[in-house]
Formats: structure tokens, sequence, C-alpha cells
């Protein structure tokens, strides 16, 4: 028989079990305290999410600060009861690693269509954890609209003996333990095959929640195979942000620069505009 | 013992190359 603690996280992180804004905490990085979310910050402002962010970064880029909220998110929740919410789905890029809030696209575009901005994007996550995040969110906010700016298909959701939900990125190493070998493994073992066929799954269960839910779809990515395999597979053009890491870079000399953050934000207004979803 | 010697090297050799393809596909340093 299955012990009761292993049921009982199994139940907190069941998407379907999500009911109050605070069952989202079980699904952040905040909560899953895994060897690569060692460093993520409390609930709090913060100029830097961590150590090594402030030694990379730049230091003449303009301070801002991150607001991590009580369930381990970027900036408020909007309430339950709201009727007119944005949501944003993602992984560092929707969260806005190394940008001010006001300057990446789920602020820009929420203010402009003058909607409540629900930002649920995390630093690392795979296609799979976005999808059981949406599924979560589906069932506890009322939402409109949904962007998801779905991540790379290779990464890798990988739920740990401590019961934490972790992201296995085969190119990062982590902390000696479990789930890096794990990714050692999947590095080894898994095809290609098996990590795209896992991000398809993703996607669709991404769109039958939201068909479910009658949520407005947009997709849209950052990198061009996951654009490719939403075209090809799914029919699906989506938006995609582009930025020349060669040339550009948000604060922590590692993320989209404001520039492409903003036409990105113009390009999903676009698809919106003329009802581009899934 | 050759023959296990020979496919550690293979492994290895596998493992950094689908490393390198990794890398180029995925390039964010998460912290």
């Amino acid at each position: 028989m299955i012990n009761d603690p292993e049921i009982d996280n199994l139940k907190k992180k069941n998407p379907q079990n999500a009911k109050n804004t605070n069952d989202i905490l079980y699904f952040s990085n905040m909560y899953n305290k895994h060897s690569l979310n060692k460093n993520y910050p409390l609930p709090g402002k913060h100029e830097f999410l961590n150590e090594p962010e402030r030694k990379q970064s730049k230091k003449d880029w303009p301070q801002f600060f991150y607001h991590i909220n009580e369930q381990g998110f970027r900036d408020q929740l909007p309430e339950q009861d709201d009727k007119n919410i944005i949501g944003f789905f993602g992984c560092s890029i929707t969260f806005g690693e190394g940008l001010d809030s006001k300057d990446n696209f789920p602020m820009l575009l929420s203010n402009d269509l003058g909607m409540s901005c629900l930002n649920l994007g995390q630093p690392g996550l795979s296609a799979e954890n976005v999808a059981v995040i949406f599924e979560a969110a589906a069932n506890i906010w009322d939402m409109k609209i949904a962007v998801v700016t779905i991540p790379v298909w290779s990464r890798f959701m990988y739920m740990e003996s401590s019961g934490y939900l972790n992201t296995i990125i085969p190119s990062y190493a982590q902390a000696p333990g479990e789930s890096e070998d794990v990714r050692k493994a999947v590095m080894m073992n898994f095809s290609d095959n098996h990590l795209m066929y896992a991000f398809v799954r993703s996607v669709n269960s991404i769109i039958n929640v939201a068909r479910s839910k009658g949520i407005k779809l947009v997709f849209g990515t950052w990198h061009e195979e996951a654009q490719q395999i939403l075209r090809d597979v799914f029919g699906y053009e989506a938006p995609n942000l582009h930025n020349d890491y060669t040339l550009t870079t948000a604060r922590d000399n590692s993320h989209p620069h404001p520039d492409s953050c903003y036409k990105y934000y113009l390009s999903l207004k676009e698809q919106i505009d003329k009802e581009g979803f899934v | 013992m050759f023959a296990r010697f020979f496919n550690h090297l293979l492994k290895m050799y596998r493992y950094r190359k689908r490393l390198k393809e990794m890398k180029k596909r995925d390039p964010f340093i998460y912290k």
C-alpha cells in the first residue's frame, strides 16, 4: 500500500484539487525545494533572485526589484472573483528573469488590454510543468485569455523521492543527488522522440483544459523547434520571441532584452486581435 | 576488459555529443 505522506503529496500536486489561491503554492519553485531551486527567494522584494544572478548581471542596468508573492510567483495575483483575467504561463521568460515587470510582455499586454495580469511563469520549467500549473490555475481563476509561452521540448518534469516537483534540463547539471542522476540517465538513455512526445502530450493537455473551461488560448514560444511542432503537429502558427543573444540580453546577461519582449508583446497583441486562438 | 573500456569510451562520447546539442538547444543558465 502507498503510505499516507505520499498520498497526501499526490493530492496536493493534483491540479484537479486546486481550488484556492494558496493551492498554486504547491506548484511553485519556492515550495518545491529540490536541488535546482535551492537559490529561489522567499516572499518579499528582492533586487536579485539570488547571489549567482547578482554576480553575472550587468552593473549599469537601471535598478528594479522582483516582488515574490506568498505563493512564490511574481507580483500580485488577481482575486478569485475577478472576471477580467489574462493568464501568462511559461518559464523564466514569462517570469521575466533579468527584467523589470513593466518591461516584460505579461504586464505590457495586460495593461494594453485593460485586464488583470496573472503571471504564473517560473524559472526553469518544462512544457509538462507548465501544463500542470495551467490546469491548476484554470481550476482557481476564471481566465478569459491565457498566453502560454511554451519552452523548448528537451526539458522534462521529474518528481523526486522527496515529493518535490523538479525540471530536468538536460544541458544543466544540478547538485549531486537524485535529480542529477536522473538528468544523466535522461541524457544517456531517453530518445529525442520520447522528450518530444512528452512535449506534444503537454500541449494537448493545455488545449483540452482551455477548451473545457472556455479559455481563449494563445501559444507562443521562444524556440524554433517548439514553434515547428506547434505548426506541423498542431497546425498552429505561434508567435516567436526572437532575441539575438550574441548581441543583446536582459540585465542577467542571459535572458531576452526588453526590446525583444516588446516585439513579442506586439505579436501576441496581433494574434489576439485577429482571434488567433487555438 | 577491452570491450568494457571501449563501451565506456563510447558512452562518454555519446554523452558529450548530446550535451553539446542540448546546450545549443537550451542556452539559458538557470540559477
